[in-house]
């Protein structure tokens, strides 16, 4: 029979459970729902199977099974015939199975306990669409203006995106650049960069764009959901459809036992209504520098052909964190910006800053500010002024400072000091970091300050 | 009309309230074979129910049907994914009646609503047809629990393992 399922890509997204029918021995019809159906190849299709059920019993005594998927805009139904083949329990196809389903569990507080078992692999036998199944007379639904370019501008949006990278000085603007490029020339309108923190356990948000306030300082715990997973794991994740896979991931929930040790479900980070979600691992060789995530209000966006140029994009501001880590600031003598003019006669507000030793963690008025080595750098600028009366401060002076306990190699201090500048002008724009050449940074206050030390 | 297992009350209010309904068949050489439902109406003495097939789209299924009568019925919310598996027997299979196509006008008008909590606009559910459908009578043999998770496929009602 003449069929290519890679020309369906939107069948196999999982936005719309399909259904299975089985028989067993006996010839006794089974009917279920299976939350995605996998593409692997244009013959070939897979099932995720995380519990032993009747259709994985049906499927060793009569290997034959119908699926019918549907077009997740449209609603068009399509049938396949399927002969079973084998279980994989190894190997690439159950990883990628694996980790979405381990997105899913995380985020609905079931990790280690809702987890692929096998990923089932069918032999397609025959697909066809179902015909007279929509009312051609009826109102035609309107198509998702999918925003962005077509497959054929690609290359040239990439080699667009690509120069912009390459003209910036900075981490800092590398970062604000890429975001609005992604935002401008592909219509991905909510993306953030997220760095590992001095733990190891943590990412935090240094970079994001389409999430207001909110997004710069957002904390992602290693392992967890998607973008956790994503840098645990060191690959890409995409889940489109992500509300139906919660729904699923909710009803499995609902359906263990109470002794097994659920965790609560987590908030997912970001836009509270996004419909699919990418994460994508900034690797230098197998290091991970940061995660670039993209979310999309948009079911089929980002689509399959995304992933490669966001590969290269992701690829681009893996070199610019590591070049920014590795840089060191040579010396200029002559100052770039005019130092800041007092002005006169204003009535200044106060702020008070409070540092906590115990977890490196500074408050501002009573809210939480930064913590960890951006925490304590900052406690650093404000004491010395505080005591010295000094406002102009050096990368190199901050890097021989034991006490931040910056590593030797790799110490991403321009990424911590780019993460504390957006911290102090989102929730303390009356104190800030200017910086006035190379390596070197002015300390800038509109404010009187207190400041207090706890254990 | 009777078959051997009677659907529990709350049961029965449950799967005629707008759920997703998909039926299971094979055929004489155990090829299984899906199709959409556009109604489910349980039978006064809850030991058997009319399924709503589609003309359109369930010619393969009501060959089966035909030859061996064997069924089975998934019922599913979709905002939650509570789902049940209704199995048994066809009794006869007849054409809509008036009465019968205005239960599946109900019945879509449900769907819809439910649909559209889960993101499918009323005029894309709005184009899938439902009419003129065949009503299939059937006996009840078995209901299962089919809620995604470990204890789908367990009898429904009874104790969930572990």
């Amino acid at each position: 029979m003449n069929f290519d399922l890679s020309l369906y890509p939107s069948l196999f997204q999982g936005v719309v459970p399909s259904v299975l029918a089985t028989c067993d021995a006996e010839g006794t019809p089974n009917i279920t729902y299976v939350s995605q159906v996998h593409y692997v190849d244009s013959r070939h299709v897979a099932l995720s199977r995380q519990f032993f059920n009747k259709t994985s019993l049906n499927l060793e005594q009569h290997p034959l099974a119908c699926v019918e998927l549907l077009d997740p805009v449209t609603l068009q139904p399509y049938r396949m015939k399927l002969r079973f083949l084998r279980s994989e329990t190894s190997g690439p196809l159950f990883e990628a199975q694996s980790l979405r389903i381990q997105v899913i569990a995380s985020h609905t507080g079931m990790s280690g306990i809702f987890k692929l078992i096998a990923a089932d692999v069918f032999e397609v036998v025959s697909f066809e669409k179902v015909v007279g199944a929509l009312d051609p007379s009826a109102e035609p639904p309107p198509l998702p203006q999918l925003e962005g370019p077509t497959p054929m501008t690609e290359l040239r949006g990439l080699q667009e995106i690509s120069c912009r990278i390459n003209r910036t000085r900075d981490l800092d603007e590398l970062l604000d650049v890429t975001l609005a490029a992604l935002d401008e020339l592909f219509g991905f309108h909510h993306a953030m960069v997220l760095l590992p923190d001095d733990s190891g356990r943590r990412l935090v948000t240094i970079a994001s764009r389409g999430y207001g306030e909110s997004g710069v300082g957002a904390e992602v715990e290693l392992g967890q959901g998607l973008i956790g997973t994503v840098a645990e794991t060191r690959q890409i994740i995409r889940v489109a459809g992500i509300n139906t896979e919660l729904r699923y991931g909710r009803a499995v929930r609902g359906q263990l036992a109470p002794a097994q040790q659920l965790r609560p479900e987590i908030p997912l980070p970001g836009l509270p209504d996004a419909q699919s979600q990418l994460a994508l691992p900034l690797l230098v060789h197998d290091r991970l520098v940061g995660v670039l995530a993209i979310e999309s209000r948009q079911t089929l966006q980002p689509a399959d052909w995304h992933e490669a140029f966001l590969q290269v994009v992701a690829n681009q501001i893996a070199i610019g964190i590591e070049n920014a880590a590795l840089r060191e600031e040579p010396e200029e003598p002559e100052p770039t910006t005019p130092p800041k003019v007092p002005v006169a006669g204003r009535a200044q507000r106060r702020r008070r800053f409070a540092y906590f030793r115990h977890d490196e963690c500074v408050f501002v008025d009573d809210e939480y500010l930064i913590r960890n080595v951006p925490g304590k750098i900052l406690w650093k600028l404000l004491s010395t002024h505080r005591l010295e009366g000094r406002d102009e401060f050096s990368n190199r002076e901050l890097r021989l400072d034991q006490g931040l306990g910056l590593p030797a190699l790799r110490d991403n201090l321009e990424s911590r000091l780019i993460l504390l500048r957006r911290r102090l002008e989102q929730k303390c724009p009356e104190v800030r970091l200017v910086p006035t050449r190379r390596g070197h940074f002015r300390l800038e206050l509109d404010c009187e300050l207190d400041l207090v030390e706890r254990a | 009309m009777s078959g051997g297992q009677l659907l529990g009350l709350a049961l029965a209010e449950l799967i005629e309230s707008g759920l997703s309904l998909n039926v299971g068949t094979r055929s004489a050489d155990r090829w299984p074979e899906t199709c959409r439902a556009m109604g489910l109406r349980v039978h006064p003495d809850r030991r058997g129910f009319d399924v709503f097939l589609p003309v359109a789209t369930s010619a393969a299924t009501l060959a089966n049907l035909r030859d061996n009568g064997l069924i089975a019925v998934t019922a599913s919310h979709p905002p939650t994914h509570r789902t049940v598996q209704l199995k048994g027997v066809t009794r006869q299979i007849l054409p809509e009646s008036p009465a019968d196509r205005e239960f599946i006008a109900q019945y879509r008008r449900g769907l819809g609503v439910v649909l559209a909590t889960v993101g499918i606009p009323p005029q894309v559910a709005g184009k899938v047809v439902h009419s003129p459908c065949w009503r299939v009578e059937i006996a009840l043999h078995q209901v299962f629990e089919q809620t995604p998770g470990p204890d789908a496929g367990r009898p429904y009602g009874q104790e969930r393992r572990g």
